[in-house]
């Protein structure tokens, strides 16, 4: 029986001043489903791109400990000996497909193994129906949606069969039905005695098929494995219907109105004919599954993707406001921090925010306060680029709120910010709400939200409706 | 024929129409690129071609009449149009993956190059998007972002930073590893009548030349 | 120059040709509305020499980023390669300029013992890039026909480009990279 042993791991990346996690000693066996649970931030991306050998060989952080493959350092092996016992998913499709058709990328993938050419029609075929997509074999990558890219890179896997499967939160850009597909199709391969590791910060689905939960103990910065009483506790906690109340129809005036709106994505029908007003001067959450369509919607009130139908900001189509305009008077806090930022220094980001704004939401005092409370105050210097990806995401928020945006969308603000952080950006966002702001945020983070949150949106069906609870 | 040794015999008829002054010649190639275009590609590709070849070809030949040459513009202009056409020829029938391929296969390029240059090739939707998002950003903030803006350059380069790296990750994951052996589901060879096609054709080329 | 080049860095320089190529396809219509607003007065070359800087601009960024003997060269040949394959009108034109073009900028870096990514640096290779690709459309471009006022115009239209994107703002974006320690 295979096993995968870690002893002792520590990781630190080069300009960080202390490691993401040390002392981690963890056990992985044949036949096991394990799912690394913890939230945005806390390492464990780090942590699985250590097992898969890519750290620190594509950047420069220093590794401790070891890695055992059935008894044996998984660094001596060579390269092409370690990529063939250990094979991954990753979050972004396009980032492990180098070739544009489905076939050829097979064929790239069975050539660098070293098959006979007559061997691999079959290989392929097999491994493409494992997980029903032998139709998408001469498809272009182009014209796949997140679901069916996914499903290819699993069939991939299958024909490396390697004997561990990593999966670096594969489902983040999958509707819920192929989400529960690929998880079933893993818990197979698990039968097949696999090994495999994955790591989400969304437990749907895995509730029956994961064996071991690993956590993220942060006095130790420790990864360890969760006992079933803790677990338990877990899923009730994600399964639980929410409770704190909230109005389930809007208010007041309305900021946005959306008349016959419907999206489509590659295909597949998102947004159904859906008639929507949003209230002005409130925060208004929108819950839902992965890719259910919570980014395109986003994306669309950014006038960054295609609608029918008609969307009216302040009364006026937006297809009627130059894109320029528009942008001044609604922004979006991306995911990704990165993108955000224009500067090099954190200085530099706040003071453009503070020339540029468009309305000042903030005396300066307050952004003093605000810059203290978000522990900004002491990195005034630093470069953006070698903040840690909480502080990243602390300073985006502080810029864009800064900026006095009427209508400000907020895409998944609270991944990475830790807990003693999401009352102090709760204030801020409250703050620039009681100056004038409406805010319409995608969370899967709830908790410790209550007090900002005015509206309840939930996916469901091809439509958004409101909830008396969130 | 052999997609590099194709490349090879276009780059040497580009060459010398570069450095020859012969208007017949490039109607020569101008009219055979043209016929093989015919058959081979769209019209819509053909037309596209064309005209968008207008405009520096109305400014090439008026800068010769007014202000050089008037004989001269017009060996430039057919220079110009042989250039777009024979240019044209190559990529209708033969793909970036052949090449990649070819070069791999039959001469000896490092497979590293030939697939990091395609795996990039088909990241350029995504860095589209990059530069379009890297704009909207700056927008949110009142700034715009020109083609003269190095924020624009920089900001791009960072993401490519992140994309090489995941991408290098991801060709990895897929059993790619540097100076290792590959096998070939397609075998891409160089044949006879491969060297016999190109040393005709530049024959052929001398002769037009010298009549 | 076997181990030099790593799979990231060889797609991190296809990706830079790509993102400059990108840039620069956005500006077409500023290149069409100046060559045809010239026409009439037959100074259209002037179009081409003023935003020529832009057009290869990937190669000195390449060799301000990478600081290696072949970047820019690799960098201007795969950009064209690419650009080929993308459609764009000139096909394998474009491969022929990209190897001079990358020569040029090469030369520029070459000539400085690739010990300067200074602001010597940025004048050897704009020196360079403007003198041999001049002489190249000497030839190619049948500049040799031109009255000599016309000849003085287009040099110094193409080193004042060269100098503006080719140099100051590769060298403007290379500082940035460093500012933020992601080059050395």
């Amino acid at each position: 029986m295979n096993t995968l042993n870690i002893n002792h791991l520590a990781y630190q990346y080069a300009d960080a001043q202390k490691p993401s996690f040390k002392g981690v000693s963890l056990d992985f066996n044949a036949g096991q489903m394990s799912l690394i649970y913890s939230p945005s931030g806390s390492g464990k991306s780090t942590l699985l791109k250590t097992i898969a050998g890519f750290y620190p060989q594509y950047n420069n952080g220093t590794i401790e400990g070891f890695i055992n493959f059935n008894e044996h350092n998984l660094f001596d092996l060579s390269q092409r000996e370690l990529r063939q016992t250990i094979a991954m998913m990753f979050q972004d499709p396009s980032q492990q497909f180098c070739m544009a058709t489905v076939l050829d990328e097979f064929i790239f993938t069975l050539e660098n193994l070293q098959l006979k050419p007559e061997d691999m029609e079959q290989r392929i075929d097999e491994a493409l129906s494992f997980t029903n997509s032998i139709h998408l074999k001469n498809r272009s990558f182009k014209t796949l949606s997140g679901g069916e890219k996914q499903k290819v890179a699993l069939s991939i896997v299958v024909a490396i069969d390697a004997p561990v499967i990593l999966l670096d939160e594969p489902f983040a850009n999958v509707d819920i039905d192929s989400r529960f597909e690929l998880i079933k199709l893993l818990n197979q391969l698990k039968q097949q005695d696999k090994i495999i590791i994955g790591i989400d910060h969304d437990l749907s689905g895995y509730e029956h098929f994961v064996d071991q939960f690993i956590g993220f103990n942060e006095t130790n910065q420790e990864f360890v494995p969760m006992d079933k009483a803790l677990v338990t506790k877990l899923f009730e906690q994600f399964n639980q219907t929410s409770q704190r109340p909230c109005k389930n129809h809007p208010v007041g005036g309305e900021i946005l109105k959306l008349q016959s709106v419907s999206i489509h994505n590659h295909d597949m029908e998102l947004i159904d004919n859906l008639t929507l007003p949003i209230s002005k001067q409130a925060t208004t959450l929108i819950t839902g599954p992965n890719g259910c369509g919570k980014s395109s919607l986003f994306k669309t009130l950014i006038k960054q993707h295609q609608f029918t139908g008609d969307i009216l900001f302040n009364d006026k189509s937006i297809n009627k406001i130059r894109l320029n305009k528009y942008l001044t008077q609604v922004g979006l806090i991306f995911q990704e921090s990165n993108k955000q930022f224009i500067k090099i220094t954190v200085e530099d980001e706040i003071n453009l925010s503070i020339k540029n704004a468009i309305n000042q939401f903030l005396t300066e005092d307050e952004i003093n306060h605000y810059l203290q409370e978000l522990g900004l105050a002491d990195l005034k210097e630093r470069v953006i680029y070698s903040l840690s990806d909480g502080q990243k995401k602390r300073l985006q928020i502080l810029s864009m709120v800064l900026m006095g945006h009427s209508l400000l969308l907020l895409d998944e603000p609270f991944n990475g910010i830790n807990i003693e952080y999401i009352n102090v950006v709760c204030d801020l966002l409250q703050q620039a709400k009681q100056a004038g702001q409406t805010q319409i945020m995608i969370s899967h983070q709830t908790n410790g939200i209550d007090n900002l949150i005015d509206y309840h949106l939930a996916f469901e069906n091809h439509q958004l409706t409101y909830q008396e609870a969130f | 024929m052999n997609p590099f040794l194709k490349l090879l015999m276009m780059l040497v008829i580009a060459l010398e129409i570069s450095f020859t002054t012969s208007i017949q010649l490039n109607v020569v190639i101008f009219a055979v690129s043209l016929l093989y275009l015919i058959f081979f590609a769209t019209w819509k590709r053909i037309l596209y071609l064309l005209l968008v070849t207008l405009v520096p070809a109305l400014g090439i030949y008026f800068a010769q009449k007014i202000n050089g040459n008037y004989q001269y513009g017009i060996l430039l202009v057919t220079r110009l149009y042989a250039f777009v056409s024979l240019g044209a020829t190559y990529t209708c029938k033969t793909t970036i993956e052949e090449l990649a391929a070819s070069l791999e296969q039959n001469f000896h390029v490092p497979s590293k190059f030939a697939y990091g240059v395609m795996g990039a090739f088909n990241l350029v939707d995504t860095i589209k998007q990059e530069v379009v998002d890297i704009k909207l950003a700056a927008k949110m903030r009142n700034v715009h972002l020109s083609y003269a803006s190095p924020t624009l350059y920089f900001k791009a380069i960072l993401a490519a930073m992140n994309w090489s790296t995941l991408l290098a990750q991801g060709m990895n994951s897929h059993v790619f590893v540097d100076n290792e052996a590959r096998t070939h589901f397609e075998h891409i060879s160089i044949r006879a009548i491969d060297y016999v096609i190109l040393i005709a054709v530049i024959i052929a080329i001398q002769l037009i030349l010298i009549y | 120059m076997k181990n030099t080049w790593s799979l990231r860095n060889i797609i991190l320089l296809t990706l830079i040709s790509i993102i400059c190529g990108i840039i620069f396809f956005a500006t077409g219509f500023l290149y069409n509305a100046l060559s045809l607003a010239l026409t009439p007065s037959g100074l259209a070359p002037l179009a081409n020499d003023l935003l020529l800087g832009l057009w290869i601009m990937a190669a000195p960024l390449a060799g301000f980023i990478f600081k290696r003997p072949g970047a820019p060269f690799l960098a201007e040949v795969i950009g064209a390669i690419v650009e080929m394959f993308l459609g764009g009108q000139w096909g394998v034109g474009a491969v022929i300029s990209g190897i001079e073009q990358g020569i040029a900028t090469e030369v520029g870096f070459v000539a400085t013992k690739y010990k300067h990514f200074d602001w010597i640096g940025v004048a050897a290779t704009t020196i360079s890039t403007t003198v041999l690709t001049f002489i190249w459309d000497w030839f190619k471009s049948g500049y040799n026909a031109y009255s000599v006022n016309m000849l003085i115009l287009l040099f110094f239209a193409r080193l004042l480009s060269i100098f503006i994107f080719g140099g100051v703002l590769s060298k403007l974006v290379a500082n940035m990279l460093e500012k933020s320690h992601v080059i050395k």
